[in-house]
Order: C-alpha cells, then structure tokens, then sequence
C-alpha cells in the first residue's frame, strides 16, 4: 500500500498540452512571408526615399542655361549632358525595323 | 556646220548641268544637326562622364572595354562632325529677340559630341595612330570656335568644355609629335584667340540680347554675368593654350633632348 502511495506521488501536476490547430499550422508559413515582404518593402520605400535623385535638366534656353551658369558652373556640364539625351529622337531606334535587313545582310 | 552644233549643244548640257547642281553649304551648323540627329548618347551618369572626361584629357589611358562601344556606335556622327569643322562659317541661326527663352539646345548636343570626338582622339592615340588623332584633335579645336561663334556667354562656356581637353591633350602628346604635326597644331592654336574665345565679344552680345529683350518686355530680368568670374575662366583657357604652345615651341625639345 505504501509502495502505491509512493508511486502516486511521483505524478506532478503538469499543464496540458494545446489542442493542436491544423488552420492555423497551415497559415504559419504565409503569415511569415507576408511578415518578411512586409518588411522589405518598408526597407525599400524608405531607401527609395532617402536616394539623392538626378537632378532635373533645365529647359534648353538662354536665360536658363546662363543661369545655371553664373550660379552653379560645376553643375553646367552635366546638365547639358542630361539634356542631350532628351532633345532628339534617336533615329537609330526609330529606323530599327527598317535598318534589320541591312544589317542581317 | 553639224559638228559645230553638236559641240556648242553639249557645251551648253554641261553648263547647264553644272548650275542644276546644288551649291555646297559653306554654314557648319547645317552638318552638325545632322550630326547630331545621328548621335546615340551615351549613358549620363557621372562616374561614365568623368571617365569620359579624363580620358578625353589625356588623364587617363584610353579604356577599349568601357568606351570603344561608344566611339563605335557614333562613327558616322563624327565623321560628319569632323569634316563640317573644315567649313568657313558656322551660323546657329539663334533668335535672340527671344531674349532669355532663345532655344539654345545645339550647346547640350554640342558638348556630348565634342566630347565623344575627345574620346575617339585618344582611342586612335593609344593604337597608335598619331596623325589621325591629331587630325581629330584639331577637329576638336575647330569645332569649339564653331560652337562659341555668335554666341553668348553660355556659347562660350560650353565651348570651353570641348576645347580645354583637346589642348591638355596635345600638350602631353607634344613631345612625341613630329615636325609637320607640330606647325600643324601650332598653325590651329594661331588661328584662335589668345584666351581661347572673343570674351569681350560675348560679353557685349550678351548686354545687347538683355537690352532687346527689355524694350519688347520691361518685366524681363536676368542677371548679367560677373566680370571678374569671365576673366578667370578666360585666363584659365589662355593658361592651357600657352602650356601647348610652350611644349611645342622648339626650345622645349632641346630640354628634353638633354
């Protein structure tokens, strides 16, 4: 008798384990890639923000370019640089189906 | 009698086939538009346009792997260039009674192409070409009084852009230049002003395009450019063509040949 009393208080209340939830076991992998997505995206938005961005070319005039001339020489010949590449179609584009031929001869 | 006919009639064909013939353009500008309309520009981000700018001054070596795509893709841009700097006159036909709005977009083209035409002189420099590099070199040269002529101030600054890396480029190639290269660099640089362009010229245009613009409307403001900040750019142009006239002159030879 004794030996049973003893061997009863071995047992030690213990908590029981959570009923195991299949719906929320198969969203745990999508609540965690939505949780990094997240993240990113807050990550990028904000390298985004933070990005020194080019700045725009001045309109192609006298009054503008002197401008920019007298008050930022440093800065003249990279604006005209970005101006250049926005004055003019590039015809090169503009024939390429025609020029395909001609050049697959 | 027949024959005498026959060879007064094909006189006459010839004459008149020579008059329906088009007089060839002696206006530069013409050439550069075409020119610039077949340009492809390259990228604009300043770590490639510094690269452009040293190697165009001959501060850095030429760099076949990141430039000769560029040179390659705008050969027919610079022959056209090249050959319309070899024209008498370059008249930009701008309408300064705009005042302040005159499009002024030939300066943007202008300087991208000049400084292409600087890369194209140092990639035949480093293959070894050194007669056809000068050529471009003086094209260079040429074409940046051509872009300055009756201009402005800002004329002339954006042609200083295209100018100064063909003069620094020179004075380091003097030394290995020969004699016929050499009066031929020298003949170029006499050709031009001692401060590279006519800055009293342009300075006065300028008053006078600001003066104009005034009359046709009162409410027009636009500051005019510093005296002081003119002459130190001019000094400097002046600076770079007597450090190329001094490595050409004859004396430099001899210190080097000692």
């Amino acid at each position: 008798m004794d030996d049973l009393e003893a061997k009863l208080r071995e047992f030690r209340p213990r908590r029981p384990a959570t009923i195991p939830d299949e719906r929320l076991q198969l969203l745990r992998g999508p609540i965690w890639v939505a949780a990094v997505a997240a993240i990113a995206a807050v990550m990028l938005i904000a390298s985004w923000i933070e990005r020194p961005r080019p700045q725009p070319a001045p309109a192609a005039t006298l009054g503008a370019l002197t401008a920019l001339a007298l008050e930022s020489p440093d800065q003249l010949d990279a604006a005209l640089t970005r101006m250049s590449g926005t004055l003019l179609p590039d015809v090169h584009d503009a024939l390429g189906p025609a020029r395909q031929p001609k050049e697959s001869q | 009698m027949k024959i005498v006919t026959t060879i007064v009639l094909a006189g006459l064909m010839l004459v008149a086939r020579a008059d329906a013939q088009a007089p060839a353009t002696t206006n530069a500008a013409l050439r550069y538009w075409m020119a610039f309309a077949l340009m492809k520009d390259p990228p604009s981000d300043q770590a490639t346009m510094e690269l452009f700018d040293r190697v165009a001054s001959g501060a850095s070596a030429w760099d076949e792997a990141k430039l000769g795509k560029f040179v390659d893709d705008n050969r027919e841009a610079l022959q056209i260039m090249q050959r319309a700097t070899k024209l008498p006159s370059c008249d930009w036909g701008l309408e300064y009674e705009l005042g302040p709005n005159t499009p002024i977009a030939h300066l943007a083209k202008a300087r991208v192409l000049g400084r292409l035409n600087g890369v194209e002189a140092a990639r035949l420099d480093a293959r070894g070409e050194r007669a056809a590099a000068v050529d471009v070199w003086l094209a260079g040269i040429r074409f940046s009084q051509h872009v300055a002529n009756g201009g402005t101030l800002i004329s002339l600054l954006s042609a200083r852009l295209s100018l100064s890396p063909a003069l620094k480029s020179l004075a380091r190639a003097a030394p290995r230049l020969d004699t016929s290269e050499r009066q031929q660099v020298e003949a170029a640089l006499r050709a031009i002003p001692e401060s590279g362009f006519d800055w009293a010229d342009a300075m006065k245009r300028e008053a006078e395009v600001l003066a104009t613009a005034k009359k046709r409307d009162p409410k027009i403001t636009a500051p005019m450019p510093n005296q002081s900040s003119v002459d130190k750019v001019a000094n400097d142009v002046r600076a770079e063509r007597k450090q190329l006239l001094d490595a050409l002159s004859p004396a430099s030879g001899a210190q080097r040949g000692r």
